[in-house]
């Protein structure tokens, strides 16, 4: 009898089109193996370059010709060499893993996005989203920082956006850095300047576990609820399929609980230091 | 994926030559290294010229004279990953416990060597002298962990190598704890794995050749060792051991022996 | 013909079904002594299954003597078998095609385990069998247990808390019982297991016999307890998140994660990709512990940077989280963890400190 957890095999996906986005962040364009289901916002892959290694990606992108897009940034031992490959090159993938974003639940609702960073990178299929089933959603709201202007994700497509009908696009950076007309501060400075509607919005948040208590705390003086508050969550991933234990928040394998929880379903947890 | 021939140079400056005796003693997998690595050591560094680069360059040894600590500043120019290879290199090795000696003394008593009349005043761990890429630690190294550490620099990855307890790859392997039913002090709950526990598995408690684990908290074990019955100056011997110098161990080192006198 | 109950027979009966199981062709797996430690390898001989021998087990120390009337486990749990430190998943070709390790699943049988051990199985067969691990499964399915109940219990033990022992409920074939020298009752728990005993000279318990056998058992469930109870446990041990008794006690812990390798139940796992020459790769899984420090390290951070946080965190795993990932505690009461922690910490101790303190605070 043959012996392997199935689960654990990558399969190859040839790149189809790399795009560089900012300083180390690159995004690959994949077109995936035979039998691969189609990923749902939120949803990461395992990513794999042959005897280097693994790492959780989110998908960033499903192009309408089916490639699958995820957005890279430099991080370490895998990511550092994953960045080097171009057009033609083969690494292997396993997935779509996870429970992504709420985009049934926001039918007919108001959407405000809050990413940090890459974090704009899973979020970016709920916007893709939104723009092509336009008339199902409420208001969308994208209100997005990240460290200085080029370190801004998407920027060829960032003001198109703003330009889906009933759409608030408001921009954040650490530092300007050269002509820059969008707030300097922290992303969360923009949650009072945009216009909100607390009783009908509901909350998709990406990025460092700080912006994203730091953005609680601000939605909720906007007068949102815990259960119009949807986050996604980062832990170290070995297995991506619940096997592992690594991703472990409090009682919660991030992995295939998550990585996308509601607020008030972690919320016990979430806030205990170094849970 | 394996693109050009990689470049490796060995240098040797003050240790025992085990390390070395490694490489040359994985003759069959040197074999097959063959295709995509060149391999030039340099037993007696001080005579190399150094004409590098070179892609990998291993370093076995500390550094114990003022001319070994040019030598090895030149070495580092000239390599794009600087690995230092052993104890000694590591941590300074067995020679480093001159360290705790006054030099004079252990000029004139121990090392009756013309050669430690210009010594410096520390055996030092190569890291003291120049930047150090990756530790390859134990005494000697692992065959095993030499052997995976290239072959994942020829895929273009930076190496990783577990740097847990011990005690884990210990009881993964199925030894049966010396500290706990034998009574047998060890260190292999503070030193970092690698060696595949060899002395637990030959009923001895580690010696720490391969050095502070990551997270290592040798004072936390100082402190079980006393309350099992060890006085502190035993304790301070068994830390110097191999890699008393590293940071971690001279710390708990010196508050044993502070407190001891 | 045997069929259910509970049957009684000479010392010389275990003999017989020792070498049943042999004939039978199962690769046996039982307590064996070994440099002074009582084993689970593979024996070939049922004399070389250490009766009459002891362990003495305590924080931080084990030892064992000849003379003792019982034996309790050693370091080794069935999961080093059913779920080896090491494993091989499989090799991916430079094209990508996936190559599998040759592996034999032998029929095996667990011989005179013990209680707290068959509970671990069934922690595993919600763990690993729930998600489906092949080489668990391949190994579980040929699987028979013949479970030794536990008589007198160990100082480290407290199967009786975790409601796992010192007397198996379910989940073996044979359970026995050596009530004295030459003395041993036997129940059967499955088809496979009445058909064993069928073969043996036993014969239905005599009241006098149950009446001892009963006895003993209660006497040991009486000792094999732990200072707290399990009512309410994970939720007062989640009110205790906060608690500095994790802090205190992490001040004497190495995070050495021996703990993590000897727990009967602890999954965790690494996966190491190894290049090879030929430009494939080798995938590996090894035991990985919530202890070290690498566990929860991501680029950029750590999750549990600090010591107390792992600590919290096993403790936390075992005693709470686990109830609400699998339906069953993640502890089965070994007290492996205890004996075989090189700091001689008791499990025991922290949780009865824990629950004080959310006590003291009307946490509870
Ligand atoms: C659900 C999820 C989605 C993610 N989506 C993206 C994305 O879209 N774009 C992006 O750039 N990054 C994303 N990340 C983070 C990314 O996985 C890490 O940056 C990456 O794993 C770092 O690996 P490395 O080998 O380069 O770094 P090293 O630090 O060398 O990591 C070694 C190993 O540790 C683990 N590890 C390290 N950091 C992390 C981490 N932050 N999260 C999980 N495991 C980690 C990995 O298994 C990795 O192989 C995501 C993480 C998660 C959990
Ligand atoms: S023998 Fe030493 S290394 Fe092995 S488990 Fe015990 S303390 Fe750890
Ligand atoms: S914990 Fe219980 S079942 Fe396990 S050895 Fe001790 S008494 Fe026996
Ligand atoms: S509790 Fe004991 S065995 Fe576990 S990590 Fe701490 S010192 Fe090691
Ligand atoms: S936590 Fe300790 S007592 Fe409980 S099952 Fe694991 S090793 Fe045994
Ligand atoms: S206690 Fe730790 S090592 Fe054990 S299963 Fe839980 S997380 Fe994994
Ligand atoms: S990543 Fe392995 S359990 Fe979640």
């Amino acid at each position: 009898m043959e012996v392997v957890e199935g689960r654990l095999i990558p399969k190859p996906a040839v790149i189809e089109d790399v795009v560089d986005e900012a300083p180390n962040v690159r995004t690959f364009y994949l077109r995936m193996p035979e039998g691969y289901p189609e990923p749902k916002p939120g949803q990461f892959n395992e990513l794999y370059v042959m005897g280097v290694g693994e790492v959780p990606i989110s998908v960033s992108d499903v192009t309408q010709e089916g490639l699958v897009a995820h957005t890279v940034r430099v991080a370490g031992r895998v990511t550092e060499v994953l960045a080097e490959a171009s057009v033609g090159d083969v690494i292997g993938v396993r997935g779509p893993y996870g429970r992504g974003w709420p985009i049934e639940q926001a039918v007919g609702k108001d959407v405000l996005i809050v990413a940090g960073g890459i974090g704009l990178a899973p979020l970016r299929p709920v916007i893709r989203h939104i723009e092509r089933n336009r008339a199902k959603y409420g208001k969308l709201t994208i209100l997005y920082g990240a460290r200085a202007p080029r370190h801004l994700l998407y920027k060829y497509e960032l003001e198109k956006y703003a330009s889906i009908p009933n759409t608030e696009l408001l921009l954040s950076v650490d530092k300007a850095e050269g002509p820059w007309e969008g707030h300097v501060g922290f992303v969360t400075d923009l949650i009072p300047k945009a216009d909100i509607d607390p009783e009908r919005t509901i909350a998709m948040i990406c990025g460092p576990e700080i912006m994203m208590r730091f953005t609680i705390k601000r939605l909720y003086e906007v007068g949102l609820k815990d259960n119009q508050i949807y986050l996604s969550l980062e832990r170290r991933m070995r297995c991506g399929v619940g096997l592992c234990g690594h991703c472990q928040m409090g009682p919660y394998f991030v992995c295939k609980h998550g990585p996308v929880f509601p607020h008030w379903f972690i919320k016990k947890y979430f806030w205990v230091e170094q849970i | 994926m394996m693109r050009r021939k990689l470049k490796v140079a060995v240098f040797k400056f003050a240790s025992c030559s085990g390390c070395q005796l490694q490489i040359l003693n994985m003759e069959d997998e040197l074999l097959t290294l063959t295709d995509a690595v060149e391999f030039t050591y340099f037993l007696e560094a001080s005579r190399a010229t150094a004409p590098g680069p070179y892609d990998v360059t291993f370093i076995e040894g500390s550094i114990s004279t003022p001319e070994q600590e040019e030598l090895v500043r030149r070495v580092r120019e000239e390599s794009r990953i600087l690995v230092a290879m052993g104890a000694c290199a590591t941590a300074g090795g067995i020679q480093a416990l001159r360290n705790w000696l006054r030099l004079d003394d252990v000029k004139r008593a121990v090392y009756p060597n013309p050669e430690w009349v210009k010594a410096l005043e520390h055996s030092k761990p190569v890291a003291e002298v120049v930047k150090v890429d990756y530790e390859l630690r134990g005494c000697p190294v692992s065959k095993e962990r030499l052997l995976s550490f290239i072959k994942q620099v020829l895929v273009g990855r930076k190496p990783y190598l577990r740097r847990e307890a011990l005690c884990m790859d210990c009881r993964r392997k199925g030894n049966v704890c010396v500290m706990v039913a034998k009574g047998i002090p060890c260190l292999g709950p503070v030193v970092q794995e690698g060696c595949g526990a060899i002395c637990p598995t030959f009923g001895r408690g580690c010696y720490g050749c391969f050095g502070p684990s990551i997270d290592a908290r040798p004072e936390a074990l100082a402190s079980r060792l006393r309350e099992i019955g060890m006085k502190d100056r035993d304790v301070a011997r068994l830390f110097k051991g191999f890699t008393g110098w590293s940071e971690k161990f001279r710390k708990v080192i010196d508050e044993l022996e502070g407190g001891a006198r | 013909m045997v069929s259910g109950g509970i049957y009684s027979g000479k010392f010389g009966e275990l003999r017989k079904l020792f070498n049943a199981l042999r004939l039978r062709g199962y690769r046996v797996i039982a307590p064996k002594l070994e440099d002074s430690v009582i084993r689970l390898k593979e024996v070939t001989s049922f004399d070389e299954v250490p009766y009459g021998w002891e362990d003495i087990q305590a924080p931080g120390k084990y030892s064992v003597r000849e003379g003792g009337k019982h034996f309790r486990h050693g370091p080794d749990a069935p999961k080093r078998i059913l779920y080896p430190p090491r494993l091989e998943l499989f090799r991916l070709r430079p094209d990508w095609s996936v190559e599998y390790p040759k592996e034999r699943f032998p029929p095996t049988a667990l011989f005179a385990i013990k209680p707290c051990d068959l509970a671990s199985i069934s922690v595993m067969d919600r763990v690993q069998g729930g998600i489906g691990d092949p080489y668990y499964l391949a190994l579980r399915k040929k699987l028979i247990i013949i479970v030794e109940n536990c008589v007198e219990p160990g100082a480290t033990c407290f199967c009786s808390t975790m409601g796992t022992g010192p007397e198996a409920r379910d989940g073996f074939d044979i359970a026995y019982t050596r009530l004295d020298d030459d003395l041993v009752v036997f129940r059967p728990g499955s088809d496979l297991g009445v058909e064993l005993l069928s073969e043996l000279n036993i014969e239905p318990a005599t009241d006098e016999v149950l009446r001892k056998y009963y006895d003993a058992l209660k006497n040991a469930s009486l000792k094999a307890k732990a200072p707290f109870e399990l009512e309410r446990l994970p939720d007062e041990l989640e009110l205790g998140l906060n608690s500095p008794v994790f802090k205190e006690v992490a001040e004497r812990c190495f995070g050495c994660a021996g703990c993590n390798m000897v727990c009967p139940t602890c999954f965790c796992f690494d996966v190491i990709d190894e290049p090879e020459l030929d430009g494939g790769a080798v995938r590996v899984r090894v035991w990985d512990g919530c202890f070290s420090y690498t566990y929860a390290e991501v680029a950029g951070g750590n999750f549990r940077k600090d010591l107390w946080a792992r600590y919290r965190h096993w403790v936390l795993h075992k005693f709470a989280y686990w109830v609400r990932q699998f339906g069953v505690f993640g502890c089965v009461g070994c007290g492996r963890c205890i004996t075989w922690c090189p700091a001689g910490i008791d499990l025991r101790e922290t949780i009865k400190s824990v629950v004080e303190w959310v006590r003291s605070r009307g946490g509870s």
